[in-house]
């Protein structure tokens, strides 16, 4: 017992004599110049009764700070893979992240901050030199480059099949029943002479499902400009309006029919969301349209617009990307694009090669996702976890 | 729906049922003990494991439409941490209708539990942009909200001492009937390391389980459901509870009309071959 | 006037979609200055393009009066409306209890949302009992999951045998499953939208060819 107790006292007496080696302050890496980072190898056979403190100041001689204070049984590199990533040493080396301003003090310019560093043991308490770096904003942020990549393998992709597309214009896309119908639903409401409603969404122009719709737009105005039917669009926001009246016009005067078009078919309602979908109920329940077209995204009232919708007896098609409103379009209106189909509708209406092209990038970049799904499954089950270091997301 | 469907159960007719069921279900005994689940849980227990003193942060994203079913969530996550004496700020990024209803809520909430404006909460403006706040917050709150929604400057209230930028909350709950909670995982969890709860209508619960599923929220309270499982938590019942025996009462008719539906469809198919 | 309409437009979408896209790679607090700055743009366009809006609204509901088409009393209404609560918000103090403008939005706007919103219930029983029909496997099989969701998410559900745990299962596996799946599609084509949109090879939100 006596002899265990003096070698206890031995190890911890040895252990506090010790600074940890390595010790190194330096700007925090991919951040915006707001922190410094302080870092050092674990000590050998250090435990809970170790306590590391690190202390700031603005000058090598102090007046010093506490900035922190932990056990050695934490603050390693490996909790913190945004700065360090995956490397196996940061489980051997402790860091801690020190704000290097005041609030409101960055606007002054970079401060060098000295940094000393305490290991305390019940027994003794050793420090290191004070070292000191100076905070610098950053250029790039590297645990994203990843991110980065894809984008940039992704952009490539789609480039590649937009030139083959020019040179192979006989692309394949299969059929999309909701699109076909469009013709048919726009034939039917000339025919029975009953105006189009056309909504674009909840969501501004901002907004990917909002642009796809007015690329649709596009198209829809083409057929009705040439078969003289009428269209109305009310629309949620007053930027989506005028770019819709701008579409409008300009498929009007492209097919030959400038003199039908009317600036007062795309129209503001209110950008209230229950406002919006009471006038656009209101509208269908007195103008009784042959066909009503849904694309964009949309919130609670999807449904409040397609049971009334279905309540007059109209042919009802529906695109957008919200996944918590499909299964609403789903039940009540006859034809559904769901998700990425709403992005593919222009690319097919127009059957342009160059927009052909960015599908096929599409499936691609889905086929090379289910790759890496299979892959980094088979990685995690024989625990090779840089499989899933590469494609971390910070 | 076939037109002998439609002409034996007409469309006013399965809105009527409805109508019934919700009166019936109006006049039955309350229930007040609903068990929380480990989603809701997540966030419950966050909160209750907050030193006293700790300041909580709320985002109230939701507009009067969705009231109904947000607002019980509120008033029970209130409740909560005004029992374990934390300070809550409370802010909004969806409209600017949505800061005076979040106003309206929590100030008679405040009456309840004896809670002061300025010491116990802190209420700041509308901001536009949600993730661009978000982001900007992260920097410094005081560049972002200089002043609160009464125009009291920031360093004068005592519920907002020690709190410089976003990461100083140890916890912020994003109760959001919009795709607001989507930036708060994306700006404030993924870029800051912020500890993130969120609140949503039982439609868009579906939409958040995988940020649950890989840890980038702590919990998930889901429409009224979610909120009559927190108000049994913090044992205050309250409108969700009360108001839980009418959604029984209205599934079992919904589930009740599809069964019905499906036998008169079967018996009007044998009909006809 | 073809450049200003044509080039112009899809330069400043290039710039702008270029210099936002490394945006989100750069930490530096110039990076940060430019997406606050744009959005602060986007909120100054939103709110100037509102008085487009408010133009279009008036000159409709004119047209309509003056016309005299059908349900043109809607839209003498809404005028009316429309001038009163402009009239509420220039009287008394906009946001404080009391005020006009304040007494509108509390007791009549919130009022109207969360009527218009719990219509949302008869609809849905509505549209449950058309649309779900054991026609097939796969609609029988739909069926079945809204009946197990519908009873696992209210108290009933809990005194019945396996509804809640099939409810939950359903909710945190099937349903995360189907939806990731849906966002992978989604976000793969909005990228592919988003580049298109960047170089200018979708140009139809500008107007036509």
């Amino acid at each position: 017992m006596i002899r265990c107790l003096a070698a206890l006292l031995l190890a911890s007496g040895t252990l506090a004599a010790q600074v940890p080696e390595g010790f190194d302050v330096a700007d925090t890496p991919g951040d915006a110049g707001g922190s410094v980072v302080a870092s050092w190898k674990q000590l050998p056979n250090e435990d809970a009764s170790v306590t590391y403190v690190v202390s700031v100041s603005r000058s090598k001689d102090g007046p010093w700070e506490e900035a922190s204070r932990f056990p050695a049984t934490g603050g390693f590199k490996s909790d913190a893979p945004k700065y360090f990533w995956f490397w196996s040493s940061n489980r051997e080396e402790h860091f801690v992240e020190i704000p290097a301003f005041e609030p409101g003090e960055g606007e002054k310019g970079p401060i060098e901050i000295w940094v000393r560093l305490e290991v305390v043991t019940p027994s003794a308490t050793a420090a290191t030199a004070p070292l000191s770096a100076t905070p610098r904003p950053n250029w790039w942020n590297w645990p994203k480059t990843n991110v980065f990549v894809f984008i940039c393998l992704f952009g490539v992709a789609t480039f590649y099949l937009i030139r083959r597309a020019r040179r192979d214009p006989n692309l394949f896309i299969r059929r999309i029943p909701g699109l076909d119908a469009m013709e048919e639903a726009i034939g039917r409401a000339t025919e029975m002479g009953k105006p189009i409603l056309y909504l674009n969404g909840l969501d501004g122009m901002s907004s990917i499902s909002t642009i796809a719709s007015t690329c649709i737009l596009g198209q829809v105005a083409r057929r009705v400009a040439s078969y003289d039917t009428q269209i109305s669009v009310p629309c949620y926001d007053p930027v989506v309006m005028s770019v819709c009246q701008e579409v409008m016009r300009e498929a009007f005067y492209s097919s030959g029919r400038p003199d039908s078009y009317r600036p007062e078919s795309a129209f503001f309602v209110t950008n209230d969301q229950f406002g919006y979908v009471a006038a656009v109920d209101g509208i269908m329940m007195r103008e009784k349209p042959a066909a009503c077209f849904y694309f964009g995204f949309y919130y609670a009232e999807s449904l409040l617009l397609a049971e009334t919708g279905g309540t007059t007896g109209a042919i009802q098609i529906a695109g957008t990307d919200s996944v918590t409103q499909l299964p609403f379009f789903i039940a009540s209106c006859d034809y559904t694009l769901i998700g990425e189909e709403l992005y593919a509708a222009s690319a097919y209406l127009s059957r342009e090669p160059i927009q052909l092209g960015s599908l096929v990038a599409q499936d691609w970049g889905k086929i090379a996702v289910l790759g890496v799904l299979l892959l980094g499954t088979l990685a995690s089950l024989a625990r090779l976890d840089f499989f899933k270091h590469l494609l971390a997301t910070f | 729906m076939s037109v002998e469907l439609k002409k034996l159960i007409p469309r006013w007719a399965v809105f009527f049922v409805v109508a019934v069921a919700l009166v019936w279900s109006l006049l039955i005994p309350r229930k007040s003990d609903f068990p929380g689940t480990s989603v809701v849980k997540g966030v419950y227990d966050r909160i209750d494991a907050l030193p006293a003193g700790s300041p909580v942060l709320i985002s109230s994203d939701f507009d009067p439409g969705s009231e109904a079913e947000m607002e019980p969530m509120l008033r029970a996550v209130l409740a909560h941490c005004w029992r374990k004496k934390l300070r809550v700020v409370v802010m909004t990024l969806c409209s600017p209708n949505s800061m005076p209803l979040a106003r309206r809520i929590v100030t008679e909430a405040a009456a309840t539990h004896g809670a002061v404006e300025g010491t116990d909460y802190a209420l700041m403006n509308f901001k536009a942009g949600a993730s661009a706040a978000i982001l900007a917050l992260g920097q410094s709150w005081a560049q972002v909200y200089p002043v609160d929604l009464n125009g009291t400057k920031i360093s004068e209230i005592p519920a907002m001492k020690g709190i410089t930028k976003l990461t100083d909350f140890p916890y912020a709950l994003c109760i959001a009937s919009v795709n607001t909670a989507d930036s708060w995982v994306l700006a404030g969890n993924a870029r800051y390391g912020l500890n993130v709860g969120i609140g949503c209508t039982a439609v868009s619960a579906t939409d958040y389980y995988p940020y649950l599923n890989s840890k980038q929220i702590t919990g998930l309270i889901g429409g009224l459901a979610g909120a009559a499982q927190y108000e049994s938590l913090v044992k205050e019942p309250g409108d969700a509870s009360a108001k839980m025996p009418t959604q029984s009462v209205i599934h079992v008719t919904i589930v009740l009309l599809i069964v019905i539906g499906n036998i008169l469809h079967f018996v009007a198919k044998w009909r006809k071959s | 006037m073809i450049h200003l309409k044509r080039t112009v437009p899809l330069a400043i979408a290039f710039l702008s979609g270029i210099i936002l896209m490394l945006q989100y790679f750069i930490p530096h607090p110039a990076s940060e200055t430019v997406l606050q700055y744009s959005q602060d743009w986007l909120t100054t366009i939103a709110y100037v393009a509102m008085l487009l809006g408010v133009g279009s609204l008036l000159q409709s509901h004119s047209l309509k009066i003056r016309r005299q088409v059908p349900g043109w009393g809607y839209s003498a209404v809404a005028l009316i409306t429309f001038g009163l609560t402009v009239l509420a918000g220039f009287h008394g103090k906009e946001d404080g209890p009391g005020g006009p403008l304040n007494w509108i939005y509390e007791n009549l706007l919130n009022q109207m949302s969360a009527t218009m919103f719990s219509i949302l219930g008869f609809f849905i029983a509505s549209a449950a009992f058309r649309a779900f029909r054991a026609r097939s496997l796969e609609s029988t099989l739909l069926l079945l999951a809204a009946v197990i969701i519908m009873l696992g998410q209210v108290p009933v559900g809990a005194h019945l045998p396996v509804i809640p745990e099939a409810a939950a299962w359903i909710l945190a596996v099937q349903t995360t499953a189907a939806k990731r799946a849906i966002m992978f599609g989604v976000a793969l084509g909005s990228i592919a939208t988003a580049l298109r949109v960047i170089f200018g090879i979708e140009r139809a939100y500008l107007g036509g060819e």
